[in-house]
């Protein structure tokens, strides 16, 4: 099954959650590498050591169909929302917010 | 029909809401002493019940319950240790604060605190950037619409015709504000800041959070309040109803150096570190 990668607080990732990029240590080196199972122990461990973000490959179960609907979707939310006066760094906000939802949509 | 206050006459009946919680004022006291202990919090948060139940919350939310030797974080110490002083703080500024400040319909409170902690949430990872102190960011981002509240609290009726106009007329709220009510939210709230005695970086920023005039606000941390506000409606943070985003400063994005296509990275940290401050505070 295709998987995605979403950004989570360690209290709020559910045990049993695979890795999907390597957490590093303050001072350099890797503390757990991409592809590790992370059980109730190792969140409350990350947790005690400060980490307080880990992102995490979860199953798609999407069908194609139903992708392009949702960046649609994405892309219209953001088009309303930036409706209306602009200026350089508003119109550059509103581009990488666009390409941040079309990312997270696919 | 106009009513025409003045910051002064506001800030006369500033008892429309309760005091700032003491234990807020102990906290941003000590937000720069590198010396406040577990002990000193412990001791300042033990008498505050409801802060107590949140920080024990955090300390056994989800997976981290249970997982502390076998057993659940029963104590106010075990609490603090697990979470660290840093986030001790952050939750108890923002239970006091969210707890004591609320507001009767139609005035939508709980709307305004999800919006503020978004704010926050936007704010220390803008002052990250900036290199400027995360924990007094995130506290003027919380704080940033106090105004409103107090404006409600003197002029209930009057606010919301206020808010009513900015919709009827698709006005930004400042300019809705002045229109209705002779004052706005951030002047008001600025000053409400000062008569607290918060710390005068944290006023300035309260009432310099809406770029006037097509200029930036005075102080890099109103900036920082500035920008991370539209950066909250962008990422839709609260899912507010009807929610546009609003004018930004090109001199308070080139102030803080901000250029959007880099800091997209950090759009899913405060999008899951929001997210948890909100179920956290239980918002």
């Amino acid at each position: 099954m295709k998987q995605r990668t979403v950004c989570r607080h360690p209290a709020l990732v559910t045990p049993g959650a695979i890795l999907a990029r390597s957490i590093s240590r303050a001072g350099g080196g890797v503390l757990l590498a991409a592809g590790a199972e992370l059980d109730a122990e190792k969140l409350a461990h990350l947790h005690q050591r400060g980490v307080d973000l880990v992102f995490i490959a979860e199953d798609d179960p999407r069908q194609p169909a139903a992708i392009a609907s949702e960046i649609a979707a994405a892309e219209a939310h953001v088009a309303q929302i930036f409706a209306g006066e602009s200026s350089d760094s508003r119109d550059e906000l509103g581009r990488a917010i666009l390409s941040y939802r079309r990312t997270q949509a696919a | 029909m106009r009513t025409r206050l003045t910051v002064e006459a506001v800030l006369q009946r500033a008892d429309a809401l309760p005091a700032l919680p003491q234990i807020v004022t102990l906290i941003l006291d000590t937000l720069a002493d590198e010396s406040a202990n577990a002990e000193t919090l412990s001791e300042h948060i033990s008498g505050e019940p409801a802060i107590v139940a949140r920080l024990l919350g955090a300390a056994n939310a989800g997976a981290l319950g249970g997982h502390q030797g076998g057993h659940h974080v029963q104590s106010l110490r075990q609490a603090i240790l697990l979470l660290g002083i840093g986030r001790v703080k952050e939750i108890t500024v923002a239970t006091a604060i969210i707890e004591r400040f609320t507001a009767k319909p139609p005035f939508d409170a709980h709307g305004l605190w999800l919006h503020s902690l978004g704010v926050a949430a936007c704010a220390k990872e803008i002052a990250i950037l900036a290199e400027l102190d995360v924990e007094v960011a995130a506290t003027a981002g919380l704080l940033h619409d106090i105004g409103q509240l107090l404006l409600f609290g003197v002029e209930p009726i009057a606010y919301i015709e206020a808010l009513n106009y900015r919709k009827q007329h698709k006005l930004d709220i400042i300019a809705a504000e002045r229109e209705i009510l002779g004052v706005d939210h951030a002047q008001v709230g600025g000053e409400l800041a000062r008569l607290w005695h918060l710390p005068p970086l944290v006023a300035d920023a309260i009432a310099g959070h809406h770029a006037a005039d097509g200029l930036g606000p005075a102080s890099e941390l109103a900036d920082v309040v500035h920008v991370a506000e539209v950066l909250s409606h962008a990422l839709d943070l609260g899912r507010v109803e009807g929610n546009q985003v609003p004018r930004l400063s090109d001199l308070s994005c080139a102030r803080l150096g901000i250029d959007w296509s880099d800091f997209a990275d950090h759009f899913p940290h405060i999008e899951a570190r929001f997210e948890n401050a909100r179920v956290t505070l239980g918002l």
